[in-house]
């Protein structure tokens, strides 16, 4: 094996060396240090592609075989998503193909609208606890409610993507729109969805993120404009 | 026998799910479709378990449902490799003076996805040349060039930032 045969098998297998390359190494210098930084360049690949994988991906997976419903609506409600994104609210795309690019069935946004239909949301406070823990889970994440223009109310705790939620409804007179906040899943720039029947607009806030979801992408942008930073 | 089944899946889950979401980010570079990606996989792996023979080939089964799941995802049809395409390109863009982890994952995000998924299969996965070409239904040879060529474009680029740094 001459230099340039070994060098190539270095270049395509750095960390398997059959024999003949092996033995070249031992009689090439120049070879040995071609293999010592073909192995370096190898571990700092490896470290720049090491995306840290979300906390508790494989609960998730788990719970999702165990709960085939939801799962079903959230995969039927990604194929019929109609509305666009819009990284600036305002800014409306018709181009399903684009979204689809953005949203899977398991995005947060297509997440909340199941969370919605299937309303699992446990209440577990009276009138007077919910009152405060409606100020209390705004701040949480970095929000706060636009006064005397929407009356709000806090409902439960509800799992959004395997992630624990607080869900509020915020009320106007001529609209309605359930909020789903999600404390701890960094949300990315605002995505808006819509299946037909129910619309999400999904926007990132100081600390994760929250989903309004509301009957149209029209309501659901309006709604989301009585939430402001906290 | 359920039960039996159900604690050998969990074991899979726990234990391939994270290099499998990696995999799966590297090829579709976003992180809840990476997500999708994974459940995807499980879901058909469960639905398919009967279908599994050898129980050491498990690893390789799922990089290729998940590989296949992307694809039908994006119904994006196959890439052909374009052999003489420019891969000193990816050193043309404006570098920094930011960490060379970064610049190695920006080289690897310009790195066309034909070189780049090779790769990233035997640096984070482990596998041998034949099991890419099986993965990625091609011949080990056309791997082995990508290979070649795509680790000449990042030691290229890494070399510069290195410059880069200690000048």
């Amino acid at each position: 094996m001459n230099c340039l045969e070994a060098r190539r098998a270095l270049l395509g297998e750095p960390r398997r060396r059959t024999s003949e390359v092996e033995a070249h190494l031992v009689d090439c210098a120049a070879c040995g240090a071609v293999a010592a930084g073909m192995l370096e360049l190898d571990d700092r690949i490896a470290e720049a592609a090491s995306v840290p994988a979300p906390d508790a991906l494989a609960d998730r997976i788990l719970l999702a075989r165990e709960r085939p419903p939801r799962l079903r609506y959230a995969a039927a409600a990604a194929l019929l998503v109609t509305a666009a994104l819009g990284v600036m609210l305002g800014r409306e795309l018709v181009d399903t193909d684009a979204t689809v690019e953005v949203v899977g069935p398991g995005h947060p946004a297509v997440a909340a609208m199941s969370e919605v239909a299937e309303d699992t949301t446990r209440v577990l406070l009276s009138e007077e606890d919910a009152a405060r823990e409606l100020e209390h889970v705004l701040g949480r994440v970095g929000l706060a409610l636009r006064k005397g223009e929407a009356t709000a109310h806090y409902v439960g705790k509800c799992q959004v993507t395997g992630t624990a939620c607080d869900r509020i409804v915020l009320s106007t007179p001529d609209a309605q729109a359930n909020v789903i906040l999600v404390p701890e899943y960094p949300l990315g720039p605002p995505v808006l969805v819509s299946d037909g029947r129910r619309s999400a607009l999904a926007s990132p806030a100081r600390a994760g993120g929250y989903i309004v979801v509301s009957d149209t992408p029209k309501n659901a942008r309006r709604m989301a404009r009585l939430l402001r930073k906290g | 026998m359920f039960e039996s089944r159900a604690k050998r899946f969990e074991a899979l889950v726990r234990a391939y799910s994270a290099e499998l979401y990696r995999y799966g980010y590297w090829l579709c570079r976003d992180r809840f479709t990476a997500e999708d990606l994974v459940q995807e996989t499980f879901a058909r792996a469960w639905n398919a378990w009967s279908k599994l023979r050898e129980e050491k080939a498990i690893r390789n089964w799922l990089y290729t449902i998940l590989r296949n799941e992307h694809a039908r995802l994006y119904e994006r049809k196959r890439l052909d490799v374009v052999d003489d395409f420019d891969l000193d390109s990816i050193e043309d863009r404006k570098l920094t003076s930011v960490s060379p982890e970064f610049e190695m994952r920006e080289a690897l995000h310009a790195l066309p996805e034909a070189y780049r998924e090779p790769l990233l299969l035997q640096v984070l996965g482990g596998f041998t040349c034949e099991e890419i070409a099986t993965i990625m239904n091609t011949t080990p040879g056309a791997i082995m060039t990508r290979l070649s060529r795509a680790r000449l474009a990042l030691r290229r680029s890494a070399g510069r930032v290195d410059k880069e740094s200690s000048a």
